[in-house]
């Protein structure tokens, strides 16, 4: 070889180190990002558990580890601050070395750790080997970006490794939800944000420790950058000594049962779950079942954001597939990623489908998904992202219905078929200056207080817990009011009606409400969707959820005003909006999504956690069961007549069988009168394209390779980034217009102006 | 061998047919939708989910909005049972939801639950409307249905 062809050989191996060690930016990896499943056995891995006869031992390991995780929630939970995490909203997890999902804890919301192989697999890659960042004992990682793995930005998680004579053995993490993360709206979360700039901290994996300690520079810098600076110094402290709890733990354990042995009891759980949701799905019949979710808000404006979702079984796999989904909203805080939405079903799955199993990502290794690139559900990492539970809810609804629909017919079941929980996110955010004098902005715990739907032999449940979780807390009234200037005047009361109708109703939602009260800056917003289409479907049967708003009574202290006479307030939504007791207020409904706006003391919002699936025919429900929700106010009499057909005396409550049977069969005899043949029906009913005047976003019908958005029409690839007009520009546009036609009349003479 | 599908469907994978639970009444052939079976009413959403504040005064009143939102039942043209409750949009073309691949229902037909055999199934006691409808005494034969 000659000497110059060695240069040349050289010269482009020092390009290449160059290259490699200079990438301009670290964008996410998308052969990280779309790679769910666990790596393959490590060397180590496949050499332990080659060995047999140690199921026993590593079951005695995960069982200590187990200990740790669930002890670390308790102290964690009681030491955090960020409110939501005080009630249930986070997770403690181990992670493999290559960065598996291998623990978790068993409480809390699993998928604020079971996201993190993606930003650990990241660190091993980019950061691991790069000298001027480096991954040591005592180091730790805080990480929030969706785009590089998590759900959505107000998510906070800490990981950090654990050596064991200098070999990276494990990961340890703790995740939780901090909301306020320095973001156009307080509390991290709102729906005015309108680019991924306008969403607070983005941290892609940031080491903010080096040798157990962290470094003051960075933790001043994220302090400083939020509303609430005190809290989150304090949660990056309390996550960093869970994580350091947790990694004497793992140490324990080697030091106690050998490195190999933890190594393989970590592995052998992850490919437990893996086999067993595969010999799960096997025993599942074949074929498709489809859903459909129409979100009716952008969280600005009221839209039809259709997204289907069709369920796949065969040879054991089964197939996630959203194609026809509404496009992506480029400004607009709606949209997922799609390593988020695949996190969410795994969590519908440990939480009600398959509760039993170890709750671990490997839960979609047998899984495949298939989107629509820039859809609402596999989004790009250029639109914001904060509110994205309206999609993520939504695909947990779509994952509900298709389980129930695949389980009904199999005699094993690992849960009990129900329709859809609750899925909305009801709650207040707020923002503002504490009583205690402190800036701050977050939400309520009453977003876990969705109830549940309908099961196959019995009711739901009322306000229990959110539809991401099964072990969840709304939080105590008085703790918020001690903690915030505002007071919950409605607090967790049912109001009649609020049911999904079925055989078998739904759980109740409660209803709440908060007024300012001794804050000189004070603001909320909402969060919700649903209010001019049911966001929850029943079953087989059963009827969905009402719609829900945000309502207000305005420019009135409701505080003086109780002072002055407290006979005028009634702790009921509907009977202060309709009775309207306070004579200056300004009373008004919205759609469930409200912008972070200010407030002056003793303004009331309020709002109402609605109704889960109904199951089954209402003309099926026991009349006692009927009669049992009346006595407890969680039914009109009204309703009972009219909907469940049973007679009652209005007095007594007793029941009259005779004309309830009569009544039910009269009832049966309507259907059949009223009901038509199903293709007389649709060949009236069925329209080729979505109905003018509605803002229809998706596929429509069958059709999913044509996606409707707003006006335009096109394939998923075709379709250009949907930009939404600001709504008060649209407001000032018809304003300008009204008067332009009121000044052309006038100028042509039209005296009745 | 009738496998159970739904609360109110099965399919008689001998005859390869949906039929109606609750009446045994013949619904339709069993590899295309069960809907067809069926008959459909189009119920405006205010009639089940009725609005608690004032309509005449406000824009959002916990009812969902008719012409966004409709409420497609499905009834057994038998017995009427309300099947199915479709929440769609005016106009959506209903859905195809369950659509099982019947040579593998048929292949592994012992592995699910059959009628009648409920073991691990829910409990399906439920009023028997079929006196009402001349169809008091059981069925051990198929009745084909003119809705």
């Amino acid at each position: 070889m000659s000497s110059a062809t060695d240069n040349r050989t050289a010269d482009a191996a020092r390009l290449e180190a160059f290259v490699a060690a200079n990438i301009p930016f670290l964008a996410p990896d998308e052969s990280i990002m779309r790679d769910h499943r666990m790596k393959p056995r490590s060397a180590r891995e496949a050499r332990v558990l080659s060995e047999a006869g140690q199921e026993y031992l590593y079951d005695e390991i995960r069982r200590f580890l187990q200990g740790a995780l669930d002890d670390n929630f308790e102290i964690t939970e009681n030491m955090i601050v960020a409110p939501a995490a005080r009630f249930g909203d986070m997770t403690t997890a181990i992670f493999t070395g290559a960065g598996d999902h291998a623990m978790a804890s068993t409480k809390g919301v699993i998928g604020f750790c079971s996201c993190l192989h993606y930003p650990i697999r990241f660190v091993r890659k980019y950061y691991e080997h790069d000298p001027r960042v480096g991954v040591g004992a005592g180091d730790a990682f805080l990480f929030n970006d969706a785009f590089y793995g998590g759900l959505h930005p107000p998510d906070h998680s800490t990981f950090m490794p654990v050596f064991h004579a200098g070999e990276l053995i494990a990961w340890v993490c703790c995740g939780l939800h901090q909301g306020e993360d320095g973001a156009k709206e307080p509390g991290g979360m709102g729906p005015a944000m309108e680019s991924p700039y306008d969403e607070g901290l983005k941290m892609p994996p940031l080491k903010f420790a080096e040798n157990y300690a962290i470094r003051t520079d960075l933790l001043t810098f994220l302090q400083n950058s939020t509303r609430d600076p005190r809290m989150l110094g304090a949660d990056i402290k309390t996550r960093y000594a869970t994580c350091q709890r947790l990694e004497q733990a793992v140490l324990r354990a080697i030091e106690t049962y050998g490195v190999d042995a933890v190594v393989g009891s970590l592995r052998q759980n992850i490919e437990y779950v893996a086999a067993e949701v595969e010999r799960r799905i096997r025993a599942l019949p074949e074929g498709t079942i489809r859903g459909q979710a129409f979100m009716d808000s952008t969280m600005r404006e009221d839209v039809l954001l259709r997204m289907p979702l069709a369920v796949t079984v065969r040879d054991g796999r089964m197939t996630f597939d959203f194609r026809g989904c509404s496009p992506q909203i480029g400004n607009r805080p709606v949209n997922a990623p799609q390593t988020s939405m695949k996190v969410l079903l795994s969590m519908c799955f440990l939480c009600f489908v398959w509760p039993d199993l170890p709750r671990l990502n490997a839960v979609l290794e047998p899984i495949d998904f298939v989107t629509d690139p820039q859809s609402l559900c596999d989004a790009t990492r250029h639109v914001p992202t904060a509110l994205n539970m309206q999609v993520l809810f939504k695909g947990i609804t779509l994952t509900h219905i298709a389980a129930a629909k695949f389980y009904f017919p199999v005699p094993e079941k690992f849960g009990k078929v129900i329709a859809p929980w609750f899925n909305q996110p009801v709650t207040f955010i707020y923002g503002g200056i504490t009583q205690n004098f402190e800036m701050t902005g977050n939400l309520c715990a009453d977003l876990n207080g969705m109830p549940g739907g309908a099961h196959w032999d019995d009711d739901g449940e009322h306000s229990l817990t959110p539809n991401f979780a099964a072990m969840t807390d709304v939080g105590e009234t008085e703790f918020t009011e001690l903690d915030l200037p505002f007071m919950q005047l409605i607090s967790k009361r049912f109001a009649r009606d609020n049911l999904g109708f079925g055989k078998y109703r739904s759980g109740a939602g409660y209803q709440t409400s908060a007024a300012m009260r001794g804050s000189p800056l004070w603001g909320f917003s909402a969060i919700a969707a649903g209010s001019k289409f049911s966001s929850v479907p029943g079953l087989f049967g059963g009827y969905g959820s009402p719609a829900y708003p945000v309502c207000k009574i305005k420019q009135v202290n409701v505080f003086e005003e109780v002072a002055q006479n407290p006979a005028l307030f009634t702790a009921d939504i509907a009977t202060l909006m309709n009775g309207r007791p306070f004579e200056s207020a300004v009373y008004s409904t919205h759609r469930g999504a409200i912008p972070f706006e200010l407030c002056t003391e003793g303004e009331l919002y309020m709002v109402s956690q609605g109704a889960g699936g109904g199951y089954g025919d209402v003309l099926d429900r026991e009349p006692a069961r009927v009669v049992k929700d009346v006595e407890e106010g969680l039914l009109s009499l009204e309703v009972a007549r009219r909907i469940f057909g049973v007679v009652l005396d209005p007095a007594t409550l007793a029941i009259d069988a005779g004309a309830t049977t009569v009544a039910r069969l009269d009832e049966r005899r309507a259907r059949l009168a009223r009901g038509r043949p199903f293709d007389e029906f649709v060949s009236e009913w069925n329209r080729a394209a979505p109905p003018p005047g509605i803002p229809y976003f998706g596929g429509w019908g069958e059709d999913l390779g044509t996606l409707y958005a707003n006006g335009r029409k096109g394939t998923p690839a075709d379709l250009p980034l949907v930009l939404m007009p600001d709504p008060k520009d649209v407001a000032i546009g018809e304003l300008e217009a009204k008067v332009a036609r009121l000044e052309a009349r006038i100028a042509g003479g039209d005296a009745g102006v | 061998m009738r496998v159970v599908i739904t609360e109110y469907l099965r399919i008689d994978l001998d005859a390869e047919r949906w039929e109606c639970r609750n009446c045994n009444a013949v619904l339709g052939p069993a590899r295309e939708n069960y809907k067809r079976g069926l008959l459909v009413y189009d119920r405006d959403p205010r009639e089940i989910h009725a609005p608690q504040l004032d309509p005449a005064r406000y824009a959002y009143t916990f009812a969902p909005d008719p012409a966004w939102c409709r409420i497609l039942e499905y009834y057994c043209p038998c017995c009427g049972s309300l099947v199915e409750a479709e929440y769609t949009v005016p106009g959506h073309p209903p859905l195809h939801d369950i659509e099982f691949d019947i040579d593998s229902l048929k292949r592994r037909a012992a592995e699910f639950v059959a009628e009648g055999a409920l073991a691990k199934a829910p409990d399906l006691t439920v009023p028997d409307p079929r006196a009402a409808f001349g169809h008091a005494h059981r069925h051990d034969h198929d009745h084909e249905v003119q809705p």
